[in-house]
């Protein structure tokens, strides 16, 4: 496994330049390529808001259009990078029958070329701060621990995705479905405040508040971004000490995942 | 140290016919009642060892499916071994195809970059390399024009540029000089002469034997229902012709006994477009080619001996009866045509059925595909019977001579002038 990774870094060379490869290849066909990928979220927040503000008024939440904000663009991230991973290997079926590299090269660089793109896309989280006169406190400087705690998350399970997508090839439908259940399972559109601390079910009495941080990384990967820009509070330290162990259980099991599979993907894809 | 060891290799691939490709298949499968699970196993090799030395030029020939490319993505690393070990010391650039993630909308320099890093170069050998791999791909002036707009060929000029750019100690190569103009296949072999000249360790896989021939110091020859057998370029590279040879004109039997003469008229013979026409006092019966051992054949070795046994049977009485061939190239061109009146031989006291046979001493076609006639006519030109054509003849040859046909000849070099020859 030590040799694995010290061949990785080997071919980081592959993964930059696959990386600008994704981004030059979308940006490059559009004059408008940036501002093209800005423009979903941008969007995304516009109906949310009319339908949180107008059609459902929701005094709670102050500023709705940077609360959402918030929360969506980690999750567009999110969910870019594993549609990326998904189809990486099959996509590059021909490449793998060909030419041997680190297999691991393409889904990394899949979750990396998005993870630029969601730089990008701060840029107009920022912007809307700006615009609603949220204060950037100290907190804010959290926010790279919590990005890597979100790559790190995000490519351990892009990676077992990627292959499981080589032996059955429906992987990436099924996860359309379920990306979508877990946008409304995630606090994207409500405060994770608002979930119950008791609720009975089938004569069960469960915390859902505290099961959604538990059982999904992405409630207390999205909350944590949310606290520390739109709030402006320090994280909950015991939270985000969980979830980066979660995170790096997912990234040492899915390459675990990854590796003993990615020797027959030159006769699989 | 050697530059390539395996030891006891083999590969199985196992087709699994019902193996689901989806959930969804899946579950499908668990919940259904047919479970026939079709199961295909084959081994491409079996138990190979090999030993390529640091500088060598290996060949590796064989017919197809029998596990070339196999070896190649074994040795390296796309593939992994169901059993035995493959040991590579030294730096190895793997030529399986050229252009491997190219990407259209990027522009050629872009795409040079990329397709180096693929191949495991750093950024630092990339550009060290680099004005000489535009160089070597003739593209300067396209450089920064996307990919897109390239043609097939400069995209492969590029490819291979790129690929061969930098020095690997071992290079694997498949078949990919079967590309690009022919200057350009000159560049390549050229260059990978260089490799060789530089004592790099090659293994190249062709089904051309002159590029074999030309480049490699031995050959690797592997072949289905038989061992895997290495020895030096021109010994097995015969063999292997004479077997290609052999298994050529054993299915060319096998077509023809599955598809031969109804004798007496009906549909003939493997040309699939035979016309047969005549006024049917005599018929032709059959036909067959034979070679040296008497044995039927419909491929022969140029300058071989062949006999043509035609068969006939006589309906109605005839006064003049005369038997004529002709052999045709595949282009249509005629050859050469004679019969037995315009050679002088007289054929008037036949039985009612017998057997009529024109011997060629040693038919020198040059290589190619050939059809023959076969008739029977009166003197003035009738026909009686007349196949166009009966048969097909391949010829093959080990020299590759060019034109229609080979007179018997000799050269004689550096010998006195004919006429001034002094007595001794």
């Amino acid at each position: 496994m030590i040799a694995k990774l010290v061949e990785l870094i080997r071919y980081r060379e592959l993964v930059r330049n696959l990386v600008l490869r994704d981004l030059k290849a979308r940006y490059k066909n559009s004059v408008l390529g940036f501002l093209w990928s800005l423009l979903n979220p941008l969007l995304t927040m516009v109906v949310f808001t009319v339908v949180f503000t107008f059609m459902m008024p929701n005094t709670e939440i102050q500023k709705f259009p940077v609360f959402l904000l918030c929360a969506l663009l980690p999750w567009n991230f999110f969910q870019a990078a594993l549609t990326g991973c998904v189809n990486s290997i099959v996509d590059h079926a021909s490449l793998i029958k060909k030419v041997y590299f680190p297999r691991e090269a393409l889904p990394i660089s899949g979750v990396l070329s998005n993870f630029v793109n969601f730089l990008l896309a701060l840029v107009v989280l920022f912007a809307m701060l700006f615009a609603f006169r949220i204060p950037l406190t100290r907190q804010a400087l959290w926010l790279p621990v919590i990005m890597a705690i979100q790559v790190i998350f995000t490519l351990g399970l892009g990676l077992i995705l990627a292959t499981i997508n080589v032996f059955y090839r429906d992987t990436s439908v099924i996860l359309g479905v379920v990306l979508q259940a877990w946008f409304f399972l995630t606090p994207i559109i409500y405060p994770i405040e608002r979930l119950p601390t008791e609720s009975h079910v089938l004569g069960l009495t469960l915390n859902v508040h505290r099961l959604s941080y538990i059982l999904n990384p992405m409630a207390s990967i999205v909350s944590s971004y949310r606290v520390v820009l739109y709030n402006g509070a320090p994280p909950a330290l015991d939270f985000m000490l969980r979830t980066l162990v979660t995170a790096l259980a997912m990234l040492f099991l899915g390459y675990l995942f990854f590796s003993h599979y990615s020797a027959t993907f030159g006769e699989e894809v | 140290m050697s530059a390539i060891i395996l030891e006891g290799v083999s590969k199985k691939f196992v087709l699994q016919h019902d193996r689901p490709r989806s959930f969804q298949e899946l579950l499908i499968r668990t919940f259904g009642r047919n479970h026939n699970r079709g199961r295909e196993e084959f081994w491409t090799l079996r138990d190979l060892d090999l030993v390529v030395e640091p500088g060598q030029t290996l060949g590796l020939i064989g017919s197809n499916g029998t596990g070339k490319s196999t070896l190649l993505k074994l040795i390296a690393r796309i593939i992994q071994p169901t059993t035995g070990k493959i040991t590579v010391n030294g730096r190895l650039m793997a030529l399986l195809e050229l252009g491997a993630g190219f990407h259209l909308d990027l522009s050629g320099r872009e795409n040079i970059f990329l397709n180096g890093s693929i191949l495991g170069l750093s950024a630092r050998e990339m550009r060290a390399h680099f004005d000489e791999i535009v160089a070597f791909a003739e593209l300067e002036r396209f450089l920064d024009m996307p990919l897109r707009h390239y043609s097939s060929g400069m995209q492969v000029r590029l490819g291979f540029a790129v690929a061969t750019s930098l020095n690997p100690d071992i290079l694997l190569i498949d078949e990919v000089l079967a590309v690009g103009d022919e200057a350009f296949q000159k560049k390549c072999v050229a260059r990978i002469d260089d490799f060789r000249r530089c004592g790099k360790t090659i293994l190249l896989v062709s089904h051309n034997l002159e590029t074999i021939k030309q480049l490699c110091s031995g050959v690797l020859w592997l072949e289905t229902n038989r061992p895997a057998e290495s020895g030096p370029t021109l010994l097995i590279a015969e063999k292997y012709r004479q077997h290609v040879w052999e298994e050529e004109a054993r299915k060319r039997e096998v077509a023809a006994h599955a598809t031969c003469p109804a004798p007496a008229g009906g549909s003939v013979g493997s040309p699939a477009s035979t016309t047969h026409w005549g006024s049917g006092e005599m018929l032709i019966t059959g036909v067959r080619l034979l070679n040296r051992a008497r044995q039927p054949v419909h491929l022969i070795e140029s300058g071989e001996p062949l006999s043509v046994e035609i068969g006939y049977r006589v309906q109605r009485p005839t006064t003049s009866q005369v038997f004529g061939i002709a052999i045709y190239r595949s282009d249509g061109l005629w050859c050469y045509g004679t019969n037995t009146a315009l050679d002088g031989v007289e054929t008037v006291e036949l039985a009612k059925e017998g057997t009529v046979c024109l011997d060629f001493e040693g038919l020198g076609l040059i290589a190619g595909e050939y059809t023959l006639d076969v008739a029977v006519h009166d003197s003035l030109g009738r026909a009686y019977d007349y196949y166009h054509p009966y048969c097909a003849l391949a010829v093959r040859s080990r020299i590759q001579d060019v034109g229609v046909y080979r007179p018997a000849h000799r050269w004689r070099v550096n010998e006195p002038r004919s006429g001034q020859r002094k007595e001794v």
